[in-house]
């Protein structure tokens, strides 16, 4: 039903796609996976006429959709060929109720209005819309409310609204989801999952790409696994094997980083009292945890859970209350330099917004905070009361950090914004080092970071803390990579502490606790 | 840092039109020694006004189009060094000392002003402009100078609206060191002035208190991440784009003979603003490159394009040409930053 | 904010002036007068400032809102009021704006025998002829004749006229232009025409005045010293005195003729406050400076400002026709009046033949 053809895409010289040839029956559920930069995104860009495509010069090959070939040139074309698209990040309207975000551009109308004034300037059915949204919504099985403002609902439940808006389509022949998983739990994936497989089966084909392995072999009837923008190998459901596929995915096979030995001593060097946070979406109450010096505590949560609200919290970018008491002392005023002077440094879990400076070097990155806070890098000029960068010093320790951290890069002079995330992440913890703090805290470290990346950058955090005494705070939505490198995992549950884990727990108890009932000891 | 030329079709397309101007002025027998002069000069005379954008530009606040703040800073230090009738070389160092510490000042009440406001910076500072050169208007009118050179003529009381410099340290700048080559007058003193300026910005933005502006004009969020006191390091951008801009009127006086007080400081802010994006500053950081490129482009094609248009009797329209072309740029510049700033900034 | 508070400031200083009036023991009538304030414009304010000092209690004087156009309403009003006060039996209005003439109208429908003087307000000729007792202006057009007259006698070979497009888009300023054209013409001096870079638009005067400190000296160099040079806008009169000190050329008049334009800003006079406004001192004070840069019989202007000496002219002249002293405002009733407050001869003539109620004046120029 949907055949792709030598499919290409280039992106200046470099090639993100080649020759991708793949044919799709009709409602078939087809998986696509890969690592970060593999091409699964510009596949589906493709496919939905994202504008980025069009402004880097189009696309090579044909598509052919029941037998016609038709030529996608921007998302009014591919919605009209019949694609539907789920976004990455939500493309929803805030101000709108979830029943006008659900038909938004097919709104029901009344026909006399319509007749008079033309559909552009129909007076719309408010009634007969809500009846169409609650219909779709009650596909997935979930209650919420038509009329609630869109904006207000918490984040899953705005991912169930955009994929109702696909999926309420008529005139739908292929729905393509990219990561629709990312920002729900267990519980509502697999509502996603089992209305999905109701979709296929109503005829719709469906292109799946997502990071979950699981997922794919729950779902999907064929997958496809993409590397450096060739497909690098197709599995039916039959011979799906999680060895196989990630072989696949990286060319290779992984090691897993694991921590070995623990390291605490029993000395507290961070402990928080009645700590709450007030940061919009991810509210922290009352949060009572110590933490002892030179272990890797690990904070887990459903997202809106308050997981990456500690960080941001310690150090004074949100409004605080409690205590907080930092190798004895009780800190007073939160404030970052502060903080940073006393030895807690933050890598925040937006690295392309907040973590770097995206149009300056790798080396100017990785000692920025060094400079600014702790002095490092810099000499004066004996008649002034000036402090000039030291270049030679800085670059020196740049290509230090970028053997040791294996950053691919031309050179330390190469611009950030021209990595790939892992590399970026990687930038990011050099900076860390550079600041050689006594607590790190890390947010979300691996999101969105390839396989071979991943575990380079835990093992980073497990020599830190083992060479080092760096003491970690990792909040992270990864389950199973901090059950491998943390002494502790705190789970929280409406921004409350619900559990203190050991690693070693059985992963259904993590899910219950993360679901917010209290595991018995 | 390595000097990239930083020349694009914008800079390229003025450039051409300058270089036909110059042609064409050549074949019309104008003599090219006084444009080119008189190019050098108009860069200097508008090029630390420009200059003064940088600070404000690379911490992130925008184009200073409260530069009348400055500017009346400036001002105020010319006229107090009339005022006391220091002449010469000496009247234009005093009139700097006076207005640099005036400039601070004025300087601090503005950026705290910007800080209330963030994230309006630009048409902030067009209102603080408007609504400060009426109320200064009203004490130029009342002020007890007592130089009677600046003084009404008819009233005698408050200040004219051009004060002379010619008794004072008119030109002064202009002539230290000035030699002349095959009639080409080329004035050292100011160029080392003009250079003197653009080096002191420049090791400025060498330091650390310099890097982290530039980090906090790219990324607050990162800033503010990495310990910098945001709203220190934008009240002290503030501050040295007031003093640069004080400065730069000073520069400008001596060099234009006047002083031009009232609704004068008006509109100077917006010249200065196109020829910095003529520069093409648009969504990066700004250089001196930027400054120095854009202030000559714009001056100079005024410079070139009057004469030019007068001797081929179509002066409308060598006007309308000249202004279709800078603007049509600066319009360009802006719809590029639009573009490059698509997306926006989120979290913290 | 200044806007709304120096007339208020100078509105109280006003009343403060026609109280402390109303002690002294003076004719039983008032002549109201209308400016514009300060920064709008010296002369007519300073003007009627003069006058009513020099006959305190006798004179209440209006100013007119900052920003006329906006606030037309507002100055109508104003006048309008004058004409409510019974003491009020005279009105002179000094502002060179359009749109006044409707409140002359209906002051005159209600109170026919006020006397209504205006030099100048700037409404239709036709109807200000029906209105007004006497109306007074600068003769803008004739000036295009005795300005390059002057300008030969001085010893010019060449008239440089700069100016730019919305300038010469005004009806009298490109009549004055073209007249001259034709004068130089007929008494063979080279005419020669700039256009300068637009001060009303974009980067305001600022390019205007950088160009003519650029263009003067090149076209000096071109055409010699025996060169004239006018402008038709008021800054560039600052920068047109001061290149001429430097190179010597003639600059036969500015724009707005008088001493206190351009000469004190380019000449760097030091006018003391008991000076101020003695036009006498001023012309002294330039003949010196022009002497002592080599530049004697090169400027030239009117001694007294047009906009200071009618405030004062017309009063006087509300004011004989009051006591009884003046039968009319016939042409030979008044130019010995106008002699003895400017100190000069002053010419007179019909704004349209035949009128002989709205003239136009030229003045006797002082060459330094």
């Amino acid at each position: 039903m949907l055949h792709l053809k030598n499919i290409c895409k280039l992106f200046g010289r470099h090639s993100a796609l080649n020759s991708i040839n793949l044919k799709i029956a009709e409602g078939e559920i087809h998986g696509i996976a890969g690592i970060n930069g593999s091409g699964k995104s510009t596949l589906l860009n493709i496919l939905f006429g994202s504008p980025i495509i069009a402004e880097t010069g189009g696309y090579g090959g044909e598509i052919i959709l029941q037998g016609k070939s038709c030529l996608v040139k921007s998302p009014q074309s591919a919605i009209a060929a019949g694609f539907g698209m789920v976004h990455q990040e939500l493309a929803i309207v805030p101000d709108l109720s979830v029943a006008e975000n659900i038909t938004i551009t097919r709104e029901p109308v009344f026909p006399q209005s319509e007749r008079f004034f033309g559909l552009d300037f129909a007076l719309i059915d408010n009634r007969r819309s809500h009846i169409k949204a609650s219909e779709t919504l009650k596909m997935f099985g979930v209650a919420i409310d038509p009329q609630h403002r869109a904006g207000n609902l918490p984040l899953n439940m705005r991912q169930f609204v955009e994929i109702a808006r696909e999926i309420s389509r008529d005139d739908l022949k292929v729905l393509l989801l990219d990561e629709p998983t990312a920002v729900l739990n267990n519980a509502d994936s697999a509502l996603l999952l089992q209305t999905l497989k109701t979709l296929a089966q109503k005829g719709v084909t469906i292109l799946y790409v997502s990071h979950r392995l699981d997922e794919f072999f729950s779902l999907c009837d064929h997958l496809t696994v993409l590397r450096n923008g060739e497909v690098s190998g197709q599995f039916t459901r039959a011979g799906f094997s999680h060895r196989l596929v990630t072989d696949c995915m990286i060319g290779g096979s992984v090691v897993l980083s694991r921590k070995s030995a623990n390291t605490t001593s029993k000395k507290t060097i961070l402990s928080l009292e009645k700590f709450s946070v007030s940061m919009p979406g991810e509210r922290i109450e009352s949060l009572d945890l110590d933490i002892q010096q030179g272990e890797i505590v690990g904070i887990t949560s459903l997202s809106g859970h308050g997981k990456m609200a500690i960080g941001p919290g310690i150090m004074g970018l949100y409004p605080v209350s409690g205590k907080l008491i930092l190798k004895g002392d009780q800190a007073g005023h939160l404030d970052t330099a502060a903080m940073m002077s006393k030895g807690v440094f933050m890598l925040p879990e937006d690295r392309r917004l907040t973590g770097l400076l995206q149009h300056q070097s790798i080396v100017e990155n990785i000692v920025f905070a060094a400079r600014q806070c702790n002095h490092r890098f810099l000499r004066r000029v004996s008649f002034l009361p000036l402090y000039f960068p030291d270049q030679k010093q800085s670059n020196q320790y740049a290509r230090e950090c970028i053997s040791a951290l294996h950053i691919s890069c031309t050179d330390f002079s190469q611009k950030v914004r021209e990595l790939s995330g892992g590399n970026q992440q990687k930038v990011c913890i050099a900076k860390a080092l550079a600041m050689a703090p006594e607590i790190l805290i890390v947010n979300e470290p691996t999101r969105g970071i390839d396989l071979g990346s991943k575990e380079l950058i835990l093992d980073m955090f497990i020599a830190m803390n083992r060479d080092k005494g760096t003491t970690l705070l990792i909040a992270s939505s990864e389950l199973d990579e901090l059950r491998r490198i943390c002494d502790r995992i705190a789970v929280l549950y409406k921004g409350c502490l619900l559990a203190i884990l050991s690693p070693d727990t059985a992963e259904s108890v993590f899910v219950q606790a993360m679901s917010g009932e209290t595991p018995q000891a | 840092m390595k000097l990239r030329l930083s020349i694009q079709l914008p800079q390229l397309i003025v450039l051409a039109f300058l270089i036909v101007m110059m042609g064409l002025a050549f074949h019309l027998h104008i003599s090219l020694t006084f444009l080119i002069s008189d190019a050098l000069i108009r860069l200097v005379m508008n090029g630390i006004l420009v200059l003064s954008l940088v600070p404000m530009l690379n911490a992130g606040i925008g184009i200073n189009y409260g530069l009348p703040v400055a500017i009346t800073a400036g001002l105020l230090g010319l006229c107090l060094a009339v005022n006391f009738r220091i002449t010469g070389l000496l009247g234009f160092s005093a009139a700097l000392l006076f207005a640099v510490p005036l400039a601070a000042i004025f300087g601090y009440g503005y950026a705290r002003i910007l800080n209330w406001v963030k994230g309006r910076e630009e048409i902030t500072a067009i209102f603080i402009g408007f609504s400060f050169v009426p109320l200064m208007n009203f004490f130029w009118a009342v002020a007890p100078f007592s130089n009677p050179a600046m003084l009404w003529p008819i009233g005698g009381k408050g200040l004219r609206p051009t004060i002379g410099l010619r008794d004072y340290f008119s030109k002064e700048l202009n002539t230290i060191w000035d030699f002349h080559l095959f009639g080409l007058t080329v004035p050292v003193g100011l160029l080392l002035f003009f250079a003197l300026c653009c080096l002191a910005v420049w090791i400025f933005f060498k330091t650390r208190t310099g890097i982290a502006m530039i980090a906090l004009g790219e990324n607050e969020a990162y800033a503010k991440l990495a310990g910098l006191n945001i709203s220190h390091l934008r009240i002290l951008a503030v501050i040295l784009s007031t003093v640069l801009g004080a400065i730069g009127i000073c520069v400008y006086a001596q060099s234009y003979g006047f002083i031009e007080l009232y609704d004068a400081p008006q509109m100077m802010a917006f010249p200065a603003a196109s020829a910095i994006l003529l520069g093409g500053s648009a969504g990066k950081r700004t250089t001196l490159l930027h400054v120095v490129l854009g202030t000559f482009l714009f001056q100079t094609t005024y410079l070139i394009s009057g004469p030019i248009a007068n001797e081929i009797l179509v002066p409308e329209v060598a006007e309308i040409f000249r202004m279709m072309i800078t603007n049509g740029i600066i319009l360009y510049a802006l719809m590029h930053e639009g573009k490059m700033k698509r997306g926006g900034y989120a979290a913290y | 904010m200044s806007r709304t508070i120096r007339p208020m400031i100078l509105a109280a200083l006003l009343t403060l002036f026609w109280i402390s009036g109303g002690f002294a023991e003076t004719p039983d009538y008032k002549i109201g007068m209308v400016t514009p304030t300060l920064s709008a414009s010296e002369d007519e304010f300073r003007g009627a400032v003069l006058v009513a000092n020099k006959y305190p209690g006798m004179i209440k004087h209006l100013v007119l809102p900052d920003n006329y156009s906006e606030e037309q309403e507002t100055a109508i009003t104003q006048i309008l009021s004058l004409g409510d006060d019974p003491q009020i039996k005279a009105i002179v209005i000094c502002a060179g704006y359009s749109g006044i003439l409707p409140a002359i109208e209906k002051i005159k429908k209600k109170r026919p025998e006020m006397i209504v003087i205006t030099a100048p307000i700037w409404d239709d000729p036709d109807m200000m002829v029906k209105y007004i007792d006497l109306s007074l202006d600068t003769d803008w057009v004739q000036r295009g004749i005795t300005i390059p007259t002057k300008a030969k006698d001085m010893g010019a070979k060449t008239f440089i006229h700069y100016s730019f497009p919305t300038h010469m888009a005004k009806e009298v300023l490109a009549k004055r232009r073209d007249k001259m054209k034709e004068t130089c013409a007929k008494i063979g001096v080279t005419f020669v025409e700039i256009s300068t870079p637009d001060p009303t638009t974009g980067g305001g005067r600022s390019p205007m005045l950088q160009f003519l400190q650029e263009d003067i000296p090149r076209q000096i160099s071109k055409y010699g010293k025996d060169t004239a040079i006018f402008g038709t806008n008021c800054p560039m009169q600052d920068v047109i005195i001061a290149k001429a000190l430097e190179l010597k050329f003639i600059m036969p008049e500015q724009c707005c003729p008088t001493p206190t334009q351009g000469f004190p800003a380019a000449m760097g006079l030091e006018i003391t406050e008991k000076d101020a406004g003695n036009f006498a001192k001023i012309n002294e004070q330039i003949k010196a400076k022009a002497a002592a840069t080599g530049t004697t019989g090169r400027l030239s202007t009117w001694p007294v400002a047009v906009g200071y000496f009618f405030p004062e002219f017309a009063a006087r002249l509300a004011m004989l026709k009051l006591d009884g002293k003046l039968p009319s405002f016939e042409l030979a009733a008044i130019e010995p009046v106008a002699r003895e407050v400017a100190g000069v001869d002053v010419r007179f003539s019909p704004m349209k033949p035949g009128l002989s109620n709205y003239f136009l004046i030229i003045m006797d120029s002082i060459i330094y």
